[in-house]
């Protein structure tokens, strides 16, 4: 996605020099976003929503990620508006990078495609405050730009629908001292690879309920380290998937901007072994 | 005979320090790890001013505290912190509701009080620890000061 990065530039500009306040919680207390728009832990979704906005204001993000395997390259541009900390609507477009495959097929260095439009509304509790952790269900729809190499592979669709329901609680103090942030979600979902290989497969056409899972702990007010775990279906006979860990440091020197830094392993992908790499993300947010 | 006065002297002085050391202990118990962490009273003190300070010229909470005695606010806020924290006082102040009752206290404000505190902890140099400690033993009346 070529264009990506002067839209994400400008839109930097737009809001870092916009006069409105960038809203009333706490710095961090928004999350990041995830490769699929919404708010969480760069590849998990959390309970909390886009952007910085409470209960009577509206919030969002607009951000751009770029993960870099090797084999693999994944480009994401995405954003979200949150409305009274009540319901997001987020949109992402991913874009993959076949660096060794395609030309391992003929088809030289290919890129395919793929839309995430999500909906996510906060159920319950709160992030810090009261007896509750924060819960939200949220749900994906993913269609796919180009499916011919999905296809090739075994996936049967090029788009499907997807539910999650997440809880996350952060504990002050929980950790020696340091806040300490948890989330616990599970996924109804038959994606490959989340989706970019497609949805279902020649060994399942039907979801399953996979975990996803992050720990976090908070430096203090701008730095926070933390770990992701997604559990992954494996239904494509031609190569098995496996499930995806990273590790994260995060950045949050203002309401406005926040960066992540992770290492990703996403295990064996679509042949290629063990694909690990650098992911890097840039947060506007108002 | 002089050396034994002295050696009766010794021991009474010990006596009466380990004593009057006891009844203190008894009167007064021991203040926790958190409040000499942050400082005892001085540094309690001395927090509560760099709140005010930091708060009083933020637009998000400046029209609340128009509406403060800054000098009760001052005192009520110290005993309040350093009661929780685990030191020798007792906030003599009236229960969280009820001080905030009819302040229209949102979200936004709530948490920009939260900040406060933090920049605040940070000027006084609080280890981070010391001032989640403190923050956790304020969250809990987060039900009491915000108006759903």
């Amino acid at each position: 996605m070529p264009s990506a990065a002067p839209v994400f530039a400008a839109a930097l500009l737009l809001f870092g020099s916009a006069a409105a306040s960038a809203g009333g919680q706490l710095l961090a207390t928004g999350g990041v976003p995830t490769i699929e728009g919404t708010a969480g832990g760069g590849v998990v979704p959390w309970a909390v929503l886009a952007g910085y906005g409470t209960s009577d204001e509206w919030g969002g993000n607009v951000y751009y990620s770029n993960l870099d395997t090797g084999d693999y390259r994944l480009d994401v541009a995405g954003g979200a508006l949150t409305i009274n900390n009540r319901v997001e609507f987020s949109v992402a477009r991913q874009s993959l990078r076949l660096s060794t495959l395609g030309p391992a097929l003929g088809l030289g260095a290919i890129r395919l495609e793929q839309d995430v439009y999500g909906v996510k509304a906060r159920l319950a509790g709160d992030l810090i405050y009261g007896d509750w952790p924060q819960i939200a269900l949220g749900v994906q729809h993913k269609r796919h730009r180009d499916f011919a190499i999905p296809a090739a592979v075994g996936a049967v669709d090029d788009s499907d629908t997807e539910l999650y329901l997440s809880a996350t609680r952060l504990f002050l103090a929980g950790a020696g001292g340091y806040n300490l942030l948890l989330n616990a979600g599970a996924r109804y979902t038959r994606a490959n690879q989340a989706g970019l290989l497609g949805f279902g497969g020649d060994q399942g056409r039907s979801a399953k309920l996979q975990a996803e899972l992050s720990a976090v702990v908070l430096l203090n007010r701008h730095w926070a380290v933390g770990a992701d775990y997604r559990q992954q279906p494996d239904l494509l006979g031609f190569a098995r998937a496996e499930d995806w860990k990273d590790v994260f440091v995060a950045w949050f020197p203002n309401r406005r901007f926040s960066g992540v830094l992770a290492y990703v392993d996403l295990g064996d992908v679509a042949t290629l072994r063990s694909q690990q790499g650098w992911y890097l993300s840039l947060v506007a947010n108002w | 005979m002089r050396a034994y006065f002295r050696g009766v002297s010794l021991i009474v002085v010990v006596w009466l320090a380990v004593f009057l050391a006891g009844c203190q202990g008894v009167a007064k118990r021991q203040p926790d790890a958190l409040f000499v962490a942050l400082g005892g009273e001085p540094g309690l003190r001395a927090l509560v001013d760099e709140f005010i300070a930091v708060s009083a010229p933020d637009p998000r909470v400046a029209p609340t505290f128009a509406h403060t005695e800054m000098r009760r606010f001052r005192q009520k806020f110290y005993e309040h912190l350093c009661e929780l924290s685990g030191g020798p006082c007792v906030y003599s102040g009236d229960p969280m509701a009820e001080v905030h009752r009819g302040l229209n206290i949102n979200e936004m404000q709530f948490n920009a009080v939260v900040e406060n505190l933090q920049i605040a902890m940070a000027r006084q140099d609080y280890s981070q620890p010391t001032q989640n400690r403190l923050l956790a033993l304020l969250a809990p009346f987060h039900g009491d000061i915000v108006v759903e």
